[in-house]
């Protein structure tokens, strides 16, 4: 542990780890929050395996095709919000099952990827990276976009924060109230993508749902309003990343999964806590 | 008296057997209406009819003389209160608040929508629960909750579906003052698949089983009831008027 704060004051790439980790925690708080009580953390895992493809796609350009300035990082942002905007379409006006769309969406985007990396030589182990991820491999100019997305989603919530638990609440509620219950779940929709993009970066591709659900559920135990469930969700995810990043720094063990293992004990604890503090306050009130 | 719903007749299928058939009848703006009928008959349909949720396959349905989906901000509707999830973080005051929502409100209430709303918890009886978890209130206590919601917006006609379902008799006898107290100044319609809670407050009751028949609620005799229901039911009812 020692060896990551003095590493830090030296190493760019640790540092930008560390404001990826926590700038990531506020969208995936805030978000997070938002697609459990909307119960669509399966939308959110179909997106996120689906921004394998922009990925893929976007490395394939950049290296064989020589277009520089399209990242990895923006190329998934694409296909992440490509899947939203798909998936709220068809769930809206085409009468077929969600659950067919999504795998469609799922394993659809990451075959693309899978192909484009086959095509792109010696990258192959960039393929490990996007999956597991790679947090301290980001660059300054990822950082930056990172910090504008995050400056969009929050920007958005508060302007729709009204609205948004009015849908999560009761959707046939807020029609009736006049609210655009399909533009404001393609919002909702659109701002998990972002979320998901930002978050890949972190665990990568196949554990970003543990970190979209697992602090928001936390939270959830121990707050009754939708703000203060977003804001200790917040917390809880800056507190995992950088607990994460911390303990996986000095023994080298990747360090999404250590992320993702500290939320799982941040998620048990809290569970714990509840059920303690409920007993607990049962046997007070029958003293 | 005005009308305030009026259903000229209309079809409605979801898929090729119409769960309503030539369905005509009129709701006046005093009115206190009961639909009634048996599970699956379409008084769920004539719900969602005027709301504006679903449009008919045939005929014409008006809600202040207007298509429906138009004037939806003049009705209010309270839906089963227990079909809401009880681990949603929100407070009563948060619940109550989403009823002031509207096309162009500001990203924030006003003190106004506060004020909307605390009269309204104050009218059904709950001031004082502003703070308490929905999750955490009793079903009559939720159903209160969402009524609140419902009148928050000065509506002209309201719509309740099932709203002796899940609550206890003190809180049905309460529910019923309340309805009483509104009609004076909005349309009420409940929906009920149980004959047995029309009470003596109702000036109608609709009998909906894939065709409409209206009755004053003085009218309605076993007959009728065995008509609507068949016989097994007609130990259920009643009622003294």
């Amino acid at each position: 542990m020692f060896l990551f704060w003095q590493d830090l004051q030296s190493s760019n790439l640790l540092l930008y780890a560390l404001a990826t980790g926590v700038l990531a925690s506020v969208a995936c708080g805030v978000v997070g929050t938002l697609v459990s009580i909307r119960h669509i953390t399966y939308i959110a895992g179909a997106i996120a395996h689906c921004t394998l493809g922009g990925m893929g796609a976007a490395r394939y350009l950049q290296k064989v095709v020589g277009i520089d300035w399209l990242s990895p990082l923006l190329g998934a942002t694409i296909a992440a919000l490509l899947a939203a905007v798909v998936i709220g379409l068809v769930t809206a006006y085409a009468e077929e099952r969600v659950d067919t769309v999504l795998s469609a969406v799922w394993s659809v985007g990451m075959a693309i990827g899978l192909v484009f990396i086959s095509r792109t030589p010696g990258y192959n182990e960039d393929l490990m990276s996007y999956l597991f991820g790679n947090i301290l491999m980001v660059s300054l100019h990822d950082l930056y976009l990172v910090a504008a997305l995050d400056v969009v989603i929050l920007l958005i919530c508060v302007l729709c924060y009204n609205r948004l638990l009015a849908l999560c609440f009761d959707e046939e509620f807020a029609w009736l109230r006049g609210i655009n219950v399909r533009a404001y779940d393609m919002l909702l929709l659109c701002l998990t993508a972002v979320t998901v993009v930002l978050l890949t970066q972190v665990v990568g591709i196949i554990m970003v749902i543990a970190m979209l659900a697992l602090p928001a559920a936390a939270a959830g135990q121990f707050t009754r309003r939708l703000v203060g469930m977003m804001i200790v969700a917040v917390a809880l995810s800056i507190l995992c990343t950088v607990t994460g990043l911390v303990v996986s720094y000095e023994p080298e063990f990747p360090a999404g999964a250590t992320i993702i293992l500290t939320a799982t004990v941040v998620y048990g604890l809290a569970v714990a806590g509840r059920q303690f503090a409920r007993k607990w306050s049962r046997g007070a009130g029958i003293r | 008296m005005g009308s305030v719903v009026c259903f000229t007749d209309v079809t409605f299928a979801y898929d090729l057997a119409p769960v309503l058939e030539n369905a005509s009848f009129e709701i006046d703006s005093r009115d206190m209406v009961a639909l009634v009928g048996p599970n699956g008959g379409g008084k769920t349909t004539v719900l969602r009819l005027i709301l504006g949720l679903i449009r008919p396959n045939d005929g014409k349905v008006r809600v202040f003389g207007a298509m429906p989906r138009k004037v939806r901000h003049r009705i209010a509707y309270v839906p089963q209160h227990a079909r809401h999830d009880s681990k949603f973080p929100a407070d009563v005051m948060d619940v109550v608040l989403t009823g002031r929502l509207g096309r162009g409100h500001a990203p924030r209430y006003s003190a106004a929508d506060r004020e909307a709303a605390a009269t309204a918890l104050h009218d059904v009886g709950l001031s004082g629960h502003e703070h308490r978890s929905f999750g955490e209130l009793s079903g009559g206590q939720r159903q209160r909750v969402l009524i609140a919601r419902a009148i928050t917006a000065s509506p002209e006609l309201l719509l309740m579906d099932e709203p002796t379902a899940n609550i206890d008799t003190p809180s049905e006898d309460k529910l019923y003052q309340l309805l009483q107290q509104f009609n004076e100044r909005m349309a009420v319609v409940l929906v009920s698949h149980d004959i047995g809670v029309v009470p003596h407050i109702l000036s109608r009751v609709i009998c909906v089983n894939r065709t409409v028949a209206s009755h004053q609620s003085s009218e309605l005799t076993g007959d009728i009831i065995t008509e609507l229901y068949g016989h097994e039911h007609m130990h259920m009812v009643h009622h003294d008027h």
